[in-house]
């Protein structure tokens, strides 16, 4: 009896300790998403201590000069230019795709595609920046002009980049549209064009939009494969075509050099990076809320 | 039947749109493998191959030394000693060890036009060929050296090298030929243009952008000298010696176009030397293998740990919504910014410096979802059944999670650490900071080393040559392409 009792004992312990341990373990992310927050703003907030805002929205970035002046205008620029032209180049070729996988492809077919965009997600980004230095480049040079490193070169390898993020959600969203509603516009007469881009993708229209936003989030990020392609110039680009430089560009190129207020600036460019990526996950949090709300009423 | 026509169309846009996915990735994967395969480069050379003479002799390299064509310059200068390793002429990283037959010698010092006192005897093994070709213990060591250069008599028997030719013929021609005109200068030409001119297809200089006078194809260099837009090609030989009679005539630089297997099995699995600069990439991809497995050695408990408590002991709560947004969270942030943290918290706050072992703890953080997700999913499957049977039969709930959970679920936890390697192997923005780069392999978790996605980018952004980028980076596709067949296999398998 009494070894029995020893013996249950010694199981509750080992219960509740695992279950701390456990508990612990779960924690790990947690820990790590503040603990990444808390360094790169206490890294990033002592340089406007020293540089005012204003000056850090500006468009002059000469860390190096006499008079050194921080602004990161132009990145800021840049990265949005970058990431709109990437979405809405991809936008339609994902789309497509989204509603060709979810309303017609069948079997092999749809076997392939679906095989054609796990490797798409899966190849790693320096490949996919080796492959638009070697096509994407002279492409763009040879159609635009200038010398092809550029903003829009950057684009076009973060749209096939984003392609998987944008295909695989809003496929998921449109299969999740009832067939009675496809049912009931066929039975109106409307061709499947019509019931496609008047019943099915708007009724997807929360499921799509999250996926954009997503897409957005994972370009936005984007380092080694904008840098090899963009052209890495830290001024102001007037046109897509003209060399520029992303906030992710600045931060890994400065880095490996930078000291002092310099340095502080880029761990403002990483802090302003993050704000961003928060912001568009509390989006994406948002739209899926509330469609849970609206689904459960 | 307007209606039905849009129909049409719009389906057939949605179609081929949708094909374009599968037209873009064949289009990087066939690009990728073959630039990986074969290096085609246009390289700018004094001599062509316009002028066939038998040469008394044949060169052999050792089958490494990466040479397949040899110019006359290049084998004057190596003989002289001016060039003593295979790293300009090549790019391999290995002193020349140089045999040459003795009784050529005399007819090398009038080929090179070098006296023989000109040698190099330091560099310079004088050798039979019939002897050598018996010293089979000799012949195995020179095999086995890179740099190892043989010239010897023409067809001897040496097996195990390989034959390199030796290009020496020169363009030649007069000099007003190459001075500029209206700020013109003639280039370097290219192959078909150097056919075209020696055929007498072209008339004018001016046609090579040179200047406006006649091209006259002459058959000896005293007429070279003496006519106005004379040419001729003549061997290397003869340019040498009219050269140093101090004539008046010059010769004209050719592009050469050369394509050369790129990747090859000796590129994989040697060392890389000289921090990348020569050498393969053997121990990258060990320094990448290593790398991966601590990685996932270490985030792999945690995960699956964190997957547990989240299906079995999590109540609804606070404290669990937390738990979950933070991984989203985590999965989120980009890798530059976990490169930034790892600089900041494992290599400057903790000590690590730039080291493996600061890479593997920034890496494994961001892994973390990936195999924490999976890991959730699967452990939802396991069905409830298999569970209370478990308790039933007087077992713990621990007990229950080690003994039938983790072994159902084992299948899909496999799948999210494979998703997740998948990730590792090919991640640059994070380690750059954090993992350091020296090429040599790993001899503990704080030292430097180089992975191969960061290897890519390295070669690139320190200019070094695109060729061995995509040499390096079929290499990392393949691995890649791996992954993703295991994780499939492992996944259909799950189904069944």
């Amino acid at each position: 009896m009494a070894t029995s009792k020893q013996n249950n004992s010694r199981r509750n312990v080992v219960e509740q300790s695992s279950k701390i341990i456990l508990l612990l373990c779960a924690l790990v992310s947690i820990t790590a998403v503040v603990a990444i927050t808390l360094y790169i703003v206490t890294q990033g907030i002592p340089f406007f201590s020293e540089v005012s805002v204003a000056e850090f929205f500006s468009l002059d970035w000469s860390p190096s000069s006499s008079i050194p002046s921080y602004g990161i205008g132009s990145f800021i620029l840049a990265s949005f230019e970058v990431v709109i032209i990437a979405i809405i180049l991809a936008l339609p070729i994902g789309l497509s795709t989204a509603i060709f996988l979810s309303e017609f492809a069948k079997g092999k077919l749809s076997k392939i595609i679906r095989n054609t965009i796990e490797l798409l997600a899966g190849i790693p980004s320096i490949i996919y920046g080796l492959f638009g230095i070697a096509i994407v480049v002279p492409f763009v040079r040879n159609v635009f002009g200038g010398n092809g490193y550029s903003l829009l070169s950057a684009s076009i390898i973060l749209a096939i980049m984003i392609l998987p993020t944008i295909i695989n959600i809003s496929e998921v969203s449109i299969r999740a549209v009832p067939d009675a509603l496809r049912k009931a516009s066929v039975a109106m007469g409307a061709t499947k064009w019509q019931t496609i881009y008047k019943v099915v993708v708007p009724s997807a229209a929360q499921g799509i939009v999250t996926s954009i936003i997503l897409a957005l989030g994972r370009a936005i990020g984007e380092t080694t494969a904008v840098l090899l392609v963009g052209g890495n110039a830290a001024v102001f680009a007037k046109y897509p075509t003209d060399m520029g430089r992303t906030l992710t560009m600045n931060i890994i190129t400065d880095m490996s050099y930078a000291e002092g207020t310099h340095l502080s600036a880029l761990f403002a460019t990483a802090m302003l990076l993050f704000i961003f990526i928060l912001l568009l996950n509390f989006i994406v949090v948002y739209i899926s809320n509330k469609s849970n709300v609206g689904s459960g009423e | 039947m307007d209606r039905k026509k849009t129909n049409r169309i719009a389906l057939t846009i949605i179609q081929g749109l949708s094909f374009l996915t599968i037209l873009i990735l064949a289009l990087m994967l066939t690009y990728l493998v073959y630039r990986g395969l074969r290096s085609d480069n246009l390289i700018q050379r004094e001599v062509t191959n316009e002028v066939n003479t038998e040469l008394p002799f044949d060169v052999y390299s050792s089958k490494n030394a990466n040479l397949e064509e040899i110019d006359y310059f290049t084998l004057r200068d190596i003989i002289q000693g001016r060039v003593y390793s295979l790293r300009k002429v090549s790019n391999v990283n290995r002193d020349i060890n140089l045999y040459i037959d003795d009784s050529l010698f005399e007819y090398l010092s009038e080929y090179l036009v070098l006296d023989s006192d000109e040698f190099f005897d330091d560099n310079i093994n004088s050798i039979n060929t019939t002897e050598l070709s018996n010293n089979k213990s000799l012949l195995k060591e020179l095999r086995k050296y890179d740099g190892s250069i043989l010239i010897v008599e023409k067809n001897s028997s040496i097996s195990g090298f390989k034959k390199v030719e030796v290009s020496d013929s020169v363009i030649v021609v007069n000099p007003d030929v190459t001075k500029i005109f209206e700020n013109k200068k003639i280039g370097n030409l290219k192959e078909d243009e150097v056919d075209a001119l020696l055929a007498g297809k072209l008339s004018s200089w001016d046609e090579l952008l040179g200047p406006p006078i006649d091209i006259t194809l002459v058959s000896s260099l005293e007429k070279v000298e003496n006519t106005a837009g004379a040419v001729m090609a003549v061997q290397a030989s003869s340019y040498q010696k009219a050269m140093e009679a101090s004539m008046n005539i010059t010769s004209l630089k050719v592009f050469h176009r050369q394509t050369k297997q790129n990747l090859t099995w000796n590129y994989i699995i040697s060392p890389s030397e000289d921090e990348g600069k020569y050498g393969g990439i053997g121990t990258i991809i060990l320094n990448t293998l290593v790398m991966v497995l601590l990685t996932v050695l270490l985030s792999t408990p945690i995960s699956v740990a964190g997957a547990i408590y989240l299906v079995h002991y999590a109540k609804k709560g606070k404290l669990t919504a937390t738990i979950k947004t933070g991984i989203d969270l985590l999965a989120a942030v980009p890798s530059i910014i976990f490169g930034l943290f790892g600089l900041l918290v494992f290599v400057q706050l903790l000590g690590f410096s730039f080291s493996l072992i600061s890479g593997v703890l920034t890496l494994s953080i961001m892994i973390l979802p990936t195999i924490l997700r999976t890991s959730e999913e699967a452990i939802k499957t396991v069905s409830p059944s298999l569970i209370e049977a478990s308790r039933g039969l007087g077992a713990t709930k621990i007990e229950t999670i080690f003994k039938i959970v983790l072994p159902s679920a084992s299948r899909g936890i496999t799948t999210g650490i494979v998703l997740a390697i998948g990730r590792a192997v090919g991640e640059t923005a994070a380690l750059i900071f954090t993992i350091g780069s020296s090429t040599a392999f790993v001899k503990g978790l704080g030292s430097s080393s180089r992975v191969l996605a960061q290897h890519i980018y390295l070669i690139i952004t320190e200019g070094g040559s695109i060729d061995e980028a995509f040499a390096s980076a079929l290499v990392l596709i393949v691995l890649v392409l791996f992954i993703n067949t295991i994780t499939k296999l492992i996944m259909k398998k799950e189904i069944k």
